[in-house]
Order: structure tokens, then sequence, then C-alpha cells
């Protein structure tokens, strides 16, 4: 294993429970302020999370991919723990149920300030959800035709 | 031949309950299971978030631990108790005890001038302040004993809004705590203003504090941070309340089987002693007969 693939634990927790908890060479994931990095042997870092997918390079097996929607990730002694809001695994999600929610997102009310923000929200969310079910419908494609 | 005849009746009634109570004995054993796993499974997600309060807490002077979430607003003196009861009954002292100390509450608030709104969850809980004629700001039906996360924070965030709006000072739940399988009890928690925050020690026992990159600013994390906090501590009662309410009707149905079966040996013993004085009173009647002849 190259020096730079230290491996790390890795751990997605969510209020109703754990989604991965592996040791992993390399994982990516949206923070607030961008796309964050993490290898083996990063300072301790404490973040709040973006919406988008995060994707582990476990030590062994295929990389695993997850889609969140906020929360927070914590670097502390090699491990990893990301606190998700949402979390879900990215060949799960439903195409018919992802383009279903953006219709519902749009029709959100957006009288007020609040509202309008809210909506943004939901509707930034089930974008990025429904772009992730497209690139791993036509990944797949790409795969079949190989 | 006739009081035989009444006490099986009897005794074959009781033998219905006793099924009754047996089988849902043993669906509030398989509740109880399903309930205990999500509460277990929600206890990593809570404990790290307790460690990261902690650690930002840490690292903020005292006048920067702030937040408006942990400031009581001035001049209000509204409460919202937020009672968790069942839907059901047949559970014990589930929701009795819950109330009783509702009421205890109620009464300590209102004597320290408080107006107290009661926002109530389970019909248990509605039906016995309707039957007190006591007024209920906000009655919740669509809460079932396995608790979902979308809902509870759906409706921690209206009332973290209540409170941040100036409308209410206080948020308390009143809940039935789940300490072991064998020991539940009846409990207030102080939830809004926030007082008790975690500390490094509290959570991570001999953890020196670690040289941290915080982005954004541990302030504006703290921020952010708390309104979950506040969350995760509703959704904990909220989980308490379901796993206790199955614990406390296994035991409340264990105890009616065991009276049931009480019940009914005592039951058949009487009988077959009616039935025995039945047949000696017939015998001796048939003998008299007999010797009557001779």
């Amino acid at each position: 294993m190259a020096p730079y693939k230290r491996p790390f634990h890795c751990e997605i927790l969510t209020p109703l429970g754990s989604r991965c908890a592996c040791d992993a060479v390399s994982v990516v994931f949206p923070a607030m302020d961008g796309q964050y990095g993490v290898m083996g042997g990063r300072t301790p870092l404490v973040t709040m999370l973006g919406v988008g997918v995060l994707s582990v390079e476990p030590v062994k097996g295929d990389t695993l991919e997850f889609f969140l929607s906020g929360g927070f990730a914590t670097v502390r002694e090699n491990t990893l723990v990301v606190l998700a809001n949402e979390c879900e695994v990215a060949s799960e999600i439903d195409r018919e149920e992802a383009w279903e929610a953006i219709s519902t997102a749009r029709a959100m009310a957006d009288d007020t300030d609040e509202e309008f923000e809210l909506r943004n929200e939901a509707l930034d969310i089930a974008r990025k959800r429904f772009a992730l079910v497209q690139k791993k419908g036509k990944d797949r494609k790409e795969g079949h035709n190989d | 031949m006739a009081k035989a005849r009444r006490i099986l009746k009897h005794a074959n009634a009781i033998k219905n309950i006793r099924t009754i109570t047996r089988t849902m004995e043993m669906v509030a054993a398989a509740r109880f299971k399903r309930t205990h796993d999500l509460a277990a499974s929600a206890r990593p997600y809570t404990d790290h978030l307790a460690g990261m309060v902690a650690d930002i807490v840490e690292r903020l002077p005292r006048e920067k631990l702030t937040h408006p979430l942990m400031i009581e607003p001035e001049g209000v003196n509204t409460l919202v108790m937020l009672v968790i009861t069942s839907n059901r009954g047949l559970c014990g002292s589930f929701n009795t005890g819950v109330l009783r100390l509702v009421i205890e509450r109620m009464e300590q608030l209102k004597e320290s001038g408080y107006k107290v709104r009661l926002h109530v969850i389970g019909k248990r809980g509605i039906q016995f302040f309707r039957f007190r004629r006591i007024e209920v700001a906000r009655e919740y039906r669509d809460f079932t004993d396995m608790p979902d996360y979308r809902d509870i924070r759906d409706a921690s965030t209206e009332l973290m809004d209540m409170y941040l709006d100036g409308e209410i000072s206080d948020l308390e739940i009143g809940y039935m705590q789940f300490i072991s399988v064998g020991r539940q009890s009846p409990s207030i928690a102080q939830i809004l203003p926030m007082s008790d925050l975690p500390s490094v020690t509290q959570t991570i026992p001999g953890q020196d504090t670690l040289p941290y990159d915080f982005h954004p600013s541990p302030e504006q994390l703290f921020e952010k941070l708390l309104p979950v906090a506040v969350i995760q501590k509703i959704y904990q009662c909220f989980m308490d309340a379901a796993v206790s309410e199955q614990v406390m009707r296994i035991a409340a149905m264990h105890g009616a089987t065991e009276s049931a079966d009480e019940m009914i040996q005592k039951m058949t013993v009487k009988y077959n002693r009616v039935r025995q004085s039945q047949i000696t009173t017939e015998l001796s009647e048939i003998m008299g007969g007999r010797m009557g002849l001779e």
C-alpha cells in the first residue's frame, strides 16, 4: 500500500442509525464551502456538511457513494465521523421518486422570505439528488456498452 | 348443576381474557424489541453530536457561549409543557405516572406565576385533560408508538420557532424515562432554555483538547449545532417514552395473565367441589330411595 494510502476509520451516522462503518483510504464529502477530501492522518477537523455526494474508497472493495443533505463532520484520531441529517445509498435512490421530489419542491409556497428560502433549499437538494440518479444511470449504461 | 355450570361459564370467560392478555404481552414484547433497537441505533449519533458540542464549548470563551436558545426571552412567562402519553391503555402506570407528575408540576409553575400551555401527545393524555376540563393548546394524535424522526423534527422546529419568536419562555417535556428494562420513571425534562451543555470531560473522559480546524468558525458551528442538539434531546424523550410504554405493557399483561391463571385454578377447584357435592347428594338420594324400597 502506498504511504499516502494510510487507512482510517470512517463512520456515517444519521439519527436513525449507522449507514456505513468501514476502514477507508480516502473519503470525499460535500462541505458547506466545497468538496473536502480526507485521507489517513488528517489533522482534527470539525465542519458543516453541504448537499451532495459523499464517496468512500474503502480499503477493500468498490467505492461507495451516498447522497447527503446537510449535517456535520468531524475528524479526530484517524477517524472520520459524518453526522448526516439525511443519508441515502446512491444506488438505492429511485429515479421516479427523485423526479417527483423536484416537482414537489417546485410546488412549495414562496410568498414570504422564509418560504422562498425553504423552497430554494428543497429545490437544490432535489435537483442534486436527481442529477446523481442520472449520473448513476449513465454510468450503468456505459458499463453495459463496454 | 346450575351453580356448577355458572362457575364453568365464568372460568371460560377468564380463559378467553387470559388468551387476550397473553397475546398482548407477546405483541408488546415484539414491539419492545423494535423500539429498543431504534433507540439504540440513535445513540451513536447523539453521543457524537454531544462530543462535537463539547469540543466547541471547550474552545469558545464564556462570553461567546451564547445562543438565542440558551437565553430566556425577557418579559414572557408562558411555558409549553409537552406531555407524551400513549394512544392505547393497558400499559400499567405509564400514563397515570406521567400525568400525575405533570399536574403536580403545573401547580408548582402556576404558583411561580407561569402561564402553562399544554401540548399533549397521545389519546390517553388528551382524554385525561378533557375529563378534568383543563385546556389543551395543541393535540397531537398522529404520533404512533413507533416515533418517526421527521415528525418529531418538524414538531421540535415549530416549538423552537415559538421560543425564538418570544411567544414562550420555557419548554418542558413530561414523559416516562427509560432507565432499564426493570426501571422506568416519570420525569420532567427541561429543554428550553438549553442550560446543560455537555463538556469534554463528560463525553470523552481523559481526552485532551485537540487542535481542530473549524470550518466555519466555532461560533458559527455552535449556532448551527445547538438546534440539532435540541431536536436530538426531544427525540430521545420520545424514544424513552416509546420503549417504556412497551416494557410497561409487557409487565402489565404478564401480571394480568398470571392473575387469570390463578383465578382459573381457583375456579376449577371450586367447580370440582360443587360437582362432587352434587354427585354425593345424588348418590345419597339414590341410596335413600333404594333403602326405602327395601
